[in-house]
This record gives C-alpha cells, sequence and structure tokens, in this order.
C-alpha cells in the first residue's frame, strides 16, 4: 500500500477516535467530577463524614473498575441502545466509554482534593465559609493543578479503552487496526494507526503538563 | 465578654478515652490579651478551638458577647464565625490566590459591598504593613509576611475576637517579635480581645495580660503574668 494511500485511510478514524475520546471525556468527567467530590465529603473527618454513604459509593467504584473495559461495553449495550438507538459505531462507544471512565474519574478527583493540606479547610472553616464554598472556591481552585494531571491521565485512558472498543463495533483506529492490519494482514495499516495513537498520547500529555506547570508557576 | 464553662472534650479511640479537657472555665475580658500556656499534648490547641468549635466540646459552654456559641445550628455558627478571626502556626493561605484575593475572601463570604472592598484591603495591607504585597502570590513571600496576610485576612470583617493558635511557632525569634508588636498594636487600635496559645514563655511575657498555665486538660493556675510566672518559679 503507498504512503498516500495509508495516510487517506488513517485520516476518517483518527478524526473519529478524536470525537470519542473528546466527548467520553466531558462526559465522564461531568458524571466523575461530582462523584469525586461526593467520595471526598462523605470520608472519615471531612465535610459531610458518612461511613456508611462512603461505603456504599466507594464499594460501587471499585466494582465499576475492576470490570474489564471490553466486558463493560458488552454489559451497557442494552443502555446504548436505549441512549443513542444503536450499540455500533463511535456515538454508541461513548456510552460506555463515559460510564467506564467515570469511577476512575472519581478517584483521581478525589485523591487530588485529599492533598489539599487539612489547615487550608480548617482555616476556612473558621472563617464561616460555607461547605458549598469550601468545595468551589477553596478545594477545587487549590487542587487544581493535581486536577488537570488526574484528568490527563483519565484523557489518555480513554484513548486506549477507545482503541479496544474498535474490537467490537466501536469505529476509529482500533476499528481499523483490526480489520485491516490484524484480519487482512496489512501490517502497515497497524502500524500506521498506533502511530497516530502514539502521537495522540503525547500531544494530551504534553498539553496536560503544560497546564499544570504554566498554573503552578503563577501560583 | 468570652466565658467558658465547664468544657470537656474526650476523644474516643478503640481501646481507651483520652480526656483533652477536664473541667476548663475561663473567663476573658474585653480587651485583653489572654495567653494560655502548656506543653505539647496539654489540651491547649484543642481549647483554642473550641472556642470557634472547630472542636465541638463532649460538654460545657463557649458564649462570646452573650451568644452561645454552643448552642447555634451550623448556620449561625458560620454567621458567628465571620467575627471571630483566627490565625495558625502554618498560615493556611489560599495558594491559587493572592494576597489580595486571600484577603478578600472574608469579605466575599460576609457580602461585604463590592465596591468598597479594594479599599477596605488597602486598609488592611497598610496596618499589616504589607502596602506593596498586594499582587504577589503566598509562594513569594517569607513566613512573616505569610502570617501578616493571615492576620489582616482576620481582620477583614471586624472581628471582635482573634484566636492565634501558635501564630508565631513556625517563625524566628526576630520575626516573632514584630508579629507580636502587631498584634498588641491591633490590640491597642482595635480594642480587639485576643487569645492567643503558645509553648513559649516568652511570647506570654511579651504582650499578654493575663495567663492560664494547662496542663493534662486542667487548668492548673490562671492570672496576671506576674503571679504566675513568679509562683512557677516558686515551685520550679
Amino acid at each position: 500500500m503507498s504512503f498516500s494511500k495509508l495516510v487517506e485511510l488513517l485520516v476518517q478514524p483518527t478524526i473519529e477516535t478524536l470525537y470519542m475520546v473528546a466527548i467520553s471525556s466531558f462526559f465522564a468527567i461531568l458524571l466523575g467530577l461530582p462523584l469525586g467530590i461526593l467520595l471526598y465529603c462523605t470520608e472519615e473527618n471531612s465535610l459531610f463524614s458518612h461511613k456508611h454513604i462512603y461505603k456504599i459509593v466507594d464499594g460501587l467504584v471499585n466494582i465499576c473498575r475492576s470490570f474489564p473495559f471490553i466486558i463493560l461495553m458488552i454489559l451497557l449495550f442494552p443502555l446504548s441502545r436505549f441512549i443513542v438507538g444503536t450499540t455500533i459505531g463511535t456515538t454508541a462507544t461513548i456510552v460506555p466509554l463515559s460510564i467506564g471512565a467515570a469511577p476512575f474519574v472519581g478517584r483521581v478527583v478525589e485523591s487530588s482534593l485529599k492533598e489539599v493540606p487539612k489547615g487550608i479547610l480548617e482555616a476556612s472553616i473558621s472563617m464561616g465559609t460555607s461547605p458549598k464554598d469550601i468545595i468551589l472556591k477553596v478545594l477545587l481552585p487549590e487542587a487544581l493543578p493535581s486536577l488537570i494531571l488526574g484528568l490527563t491521565l483519565t484523557v489518555i485512558n480513554i484513548v486506549g479503552y477507545s482503541a479496544m472498543a474498535g474490537a467490537i463495533g466501536g469505529g476509529g483506529l482500533g476499528d481499523l487496526a483490526i480489520r485491516y492490519g490484524f484480519h487482512r494482514f496489512q501490517t502497515e495499516v497497524m502500524i500506521g494507526s498506533v502511530v497516530v495513537i502514539i502521537g495522540i498520547v503525547q500531544i494530551i500529555q504534553y498539553i496536560g503538563n503544560f497546564a499544570a506547570k504554566k498554573i503552578l508557576q503563577t501560583r | 465578654m468570652i466565658k467558658l464553662e465547664n468544657l470537656y472534650k474526650e476523644f474516643k479511640t478503640r481501646s481507651h478515652t483520652v480526656t483533652a479537657l477536664n473541667d476548663v472555665s475561663l473567663d476573658i475580658k474585653k480587651g485583653e490579651i489572654y495567653g494560655i500556656i502548656g506543653l505539647s499534648g496539654a489540651g491547649k490547641s484543642t481549647l483554642i478551638r473550641t472556642v470557634n468549635r472547630l472542636e465541638e466540646p463532649t460538654s460545657g459552654t463557649v458564649t462570646i458577647n452573650g451568644v452561645e456559641l454552643t448552642g447555634l445550628t451550623q448556620k449561625a455558627l458560620r454567621k458567628e464565625r465571620q467575627k471571630i478571626g483566627m490565625i495558625f502556626q502554618q498560615f493556611n493561605l489560599l495558594s491559587s490566590r493572592t494576597v489580595e484575593g486571600n484577603i478578600g475572601f472574608p469579605l466575599e463570604l460576609s457580602a461585604f459591598p463590592k465596591n468598597q472592598r479594594r479599599a477596605r484591603i488597602s486598609e488592611l495591607l497598610s496596618q499589616v504593613g504589607l502596602d506593596d504585597k498586594r499582587n504577589a502570590y503566598p509562594s513569594q513571600l517569607s513566613g512573616g509576611q505569610k502570617q501578616r496576610v493571615a492576620i489582616a485576612r482576620a481582620l477583614a470583617n471586624t472581628p471582635d475576637v482573634l484566636l492565634c493558635d501558635e501564630a508565631t511557632s513556625a517563625l524566628d525569634p526576630k520575626t516573632t517579635k514584630s508579629i507580636l508588636q502587631l498584634l498588641k498594636q491591633i490590640n491597642r487600635d482595635n480594642g480587639l480581645t485576643i487569645i492567643l496559645i503558645t509553648h513559649e514563655m516568652d511570647v506570654i511575657k511579651e504582650i499578654c495580660d493575663r495567663v492560664a498555665v494547662i496542663e493534662n486538660g486542667v487548668i492548673t493556675s490562671e492570672g496576671s503574668v506576674k503571679d504566675v510566672f513568679h509562683s512557677m518559679e516558686v515551685f520550679a
């Protein structure tokens, strides 16, 4: 296969992958951020310590994270069909990708918030700050650089998952690699897909590092 | 003005109970600088933290200006806390905000008129001697400067009381002296009542009007600085 043909072949799946990753990351953060805040707040000696709620949410997060992603995807086929009307294609894959990554985001947020020194929390409480303001004006801004690095990790995970989703009809670069590279023995397509994925991961990591560093420098 | 009555605080662990405060009662007058001294683990930190209920006493009452804090709901307590400043050993400034942002934080909470905030912050900055640090971030400041910002932040809503939790323990002797002078000056200028805890006798001698000695959660002696230290030397 000529190089220009290969590039041509790679364009559409690359766009699909970027689309899947962007939308899934958005929804994963949308679901995971409140989850992480809930985990943080209900922990022992925290804002609204509640042993039972913490145990339940903590357990659920662990269970969701234990599923191999491929299995989770198959399990969530009915939900994908319900939300997007199909189980095949990039849009359908967004549902399991978002739900699969949300518990991970929850953990990332929880651990970032835990890094905020307890003293800062105490000072805020002593000033009469409401729990809502403590979360929005103290915890999240203080944890921002760490949150950005953690979320970068999440987005990169989603890139990996999205490639896996290609194996069961998810579209994108993973799908291309399997159909051409694996089933048709066109190794150059496999290599091309992997190179593009490596490129995407590098760029995401670079952006994350850059943003976190920029914030830490001004502080 | 500040009345602590029969305060008890117990910490329960799985195997045993530790009594951090054992029937502590104090009466602190308006406008005085009151010191509480004790060794680490004596309960002084627990004691000052019960004053604004950062630590909930197991029993007993805290009354400030006739308001019984120990009987308030969380919401009402938050309102009262805005009138009780507090500074800490580790300063506890927000790293995400500039000096101006840190001092402005309590003003945001108390809904201080927006158009007067800048002027109020300037006033506070000049009171603590940091006019030129308005746009600096805490990481760019020395320990003494950080504590000055913390003091300005604590004074933002013109509190009646300032609680100092080992406020000079992380500072060198020279900086300690200048921070103590600042506290003394604020006490004089604003008529602010100050409660401070420390393990350093020098701090007490330097600025306190009265002092209480705490040992194993019990106040063992209390009175004017001269009397208390004199009696301690006699027994020592």
